[in-house]
């Protein structure tokens, strides 16, 4: 039987909200009179859906959103939102909030947006479990030079590590801005042939030159060859372009004093920070970046 | 001007440039363009300093480390000051592994690097 969390500093809205589910014998109804209280009754009960006044005192609805968001990613939280409040409700719903109901049509609007969002719900908490009983998953891509691909490869591997929950938010931000970094390597310098050495002069240039290649032979037609694979374990990925290659030794180190203003080396710098091996093929034109983890049971809701 | 990356603001001396959300996505130059504007600006007001506000952006690359090392080339020209405001967590740990602490000032908030430079 669903549960839901009602949360209302007014004890009358909060029993005219809750009575209206209460009409319905298929759900469990708690109720919380501020933010502070419904965080209690959610880390006790884990609720199925948490229903909310945005005003309240101590902790308003806003913050509730983003503290349940942030603890409890799987719970979603509905708005109940008066008149004037439709800013906040905005700014609740960009902040991860799963749906709103105005105040003024509750009684015939609740019922049907509480089983709108329990079946979201319900179906992402099934591919949450799901995902965490992943053991490997492989992936291979082939990237024909379309820089606005590298963008959303790196979106999407972050989202596989954060489905199989391989570390918290900051891990997979990190991922993807070391594989975007050598993914802008393979395109740039590996396919493209645009030399560093040329955008500390002139960057203008620099992208000039990478965007007319872009559309020339043979620097049109080459590839991206892009192999991942995830375990509990560990992240690998191998990056392949179809350039001449380079020798990474011979870029400037960029911390020191000395190059702190030039551009190049950055990227490589970051990729060796935030993932723990990264090393380049004899020839310079692949790069494998490793990143392990320590294997520790999942954490999932219902789980 | 085009302010796809950047939008700019004038506070007294301090000429505040703040980056959208855009900034995360980019590698290519219109957004070195729009800083490259964004100093020639600073430079035309007579600017003692450039903030950077980073708008909690949840990550950024290298090509926006890059853009900042060209600005802070011009300023140091200029003889004016540059910091940084209002970095995520993750974006403060790459600006301290790019030694960029190392030169620029870092403020928590917008209002307390504004403070800092209208005194």
């Amino acid at each position: 039987m669903p549960t839901v969390l009602v949360v209302d500093d007014s004890a009358i809205d909060r029993k005219l909200a809750g009575g209206l589910l209460e009409k319905n014998s298929e759900l469990h109804v708690l109720y919380a009179s501020d933010g502070e209280e419904a965080m209690q009754q959610i880390e006790r009960h884990l609720p199925d859906v948490v229903l909310t006044d945005l005003q309240m005192p101590e902790m308003d609805g806003l913050e509730l959103v983003r503290a349940v968001k942030e603890r409890f990613p799987l719970i979603p939280v509905i708005l109940m939102t008066a008149q004037g409040s439709e800013e906040v409700a905005t700014q609740a719903l960009q902040l991860g909030a799963a749906s709103y109901v105005p105040k003024r049509v509750l009684s015939q609007d609740l019922m049907e947006v509480i089983e709108r969002v329990l079946a979201s719900a319900s179906e992402e908490r099934g591919f949450s479990r799901l995902m965490n009983r992943i053991h490997v998953s492989r992936f291979d891509f082939v990237l024909n030079n379309d820089i606005t691909l590298i963008s959303s490869l790196a979106a999407y591997l972050r989202q596989t590590a954060r489905g199989m929950n391989l570390g918290d938010e900051s891990d997979y931000l990190r991922l993807g801005i070391a594989l975007e970094e050598a993914l802008l390597n393979a395109y740039y310098h590996g396919n493209l042939e645009v030399s560093s050495e040329l955008r500390e002069v002139d960057y203008s240039a620099y992208y000039k030159l990478a965007n007319e290649r872009a559309r020339e032979d043979p620097y049109q037609n080459r590839l991206i060859f892009v192999e991942v694979e995830f375990t509990r374990a560990s992240f690998t990925c191998k990056i392949r372009d179809e350039g001449p290659g380079f020798d990474p030794a011979k870029l400037p180190d960029p911390t020191d004093p000395m190059n702190l203003d030039r551009p190049s080396g950055r990227g490589i710098l970051l990729m060796k920070t935030f993932m723990d091996e990264v090393t380049y093929s004899p020839r310079g034109n692949q790069v494998s970046l490793v990143k392990r983890y320590e294997q520790t049971p999942a954490e999932v809701l219902g789980d | 001007m085009s302010e796809d990356f950047v939008s700019r603001e004038q506070h007294g001396s301090t000429l505040l440039l703040i980056f959208k959300q855009s900034v995360s996505n980019l590698a290519d130059s219109r957004f070195l363009n729009e800083l490259r504007a964004a100093s020639q600006v600073a430079d035309g007001e007579k600017c003692q300093a450039v903030v950077i506000d980073f708008n909690q952006i949840p990550f950024f690359g290298s090509s926006v480390l890059e853009g900042l090392c060209s600005l802070w080339d011009v300023a140091k020209q200029a003889d004016r000051k540059m910091a940084v405001c209002n970095l995520s967590p993750v974006g403060l740990e790459i600006i301290r592994i790019s030694r960029f602490d190392t030169i620029w000032q870092i403020f928590p908030t917008r209002k307390e690097a504004l403070e800092h430079f209208n005194q």
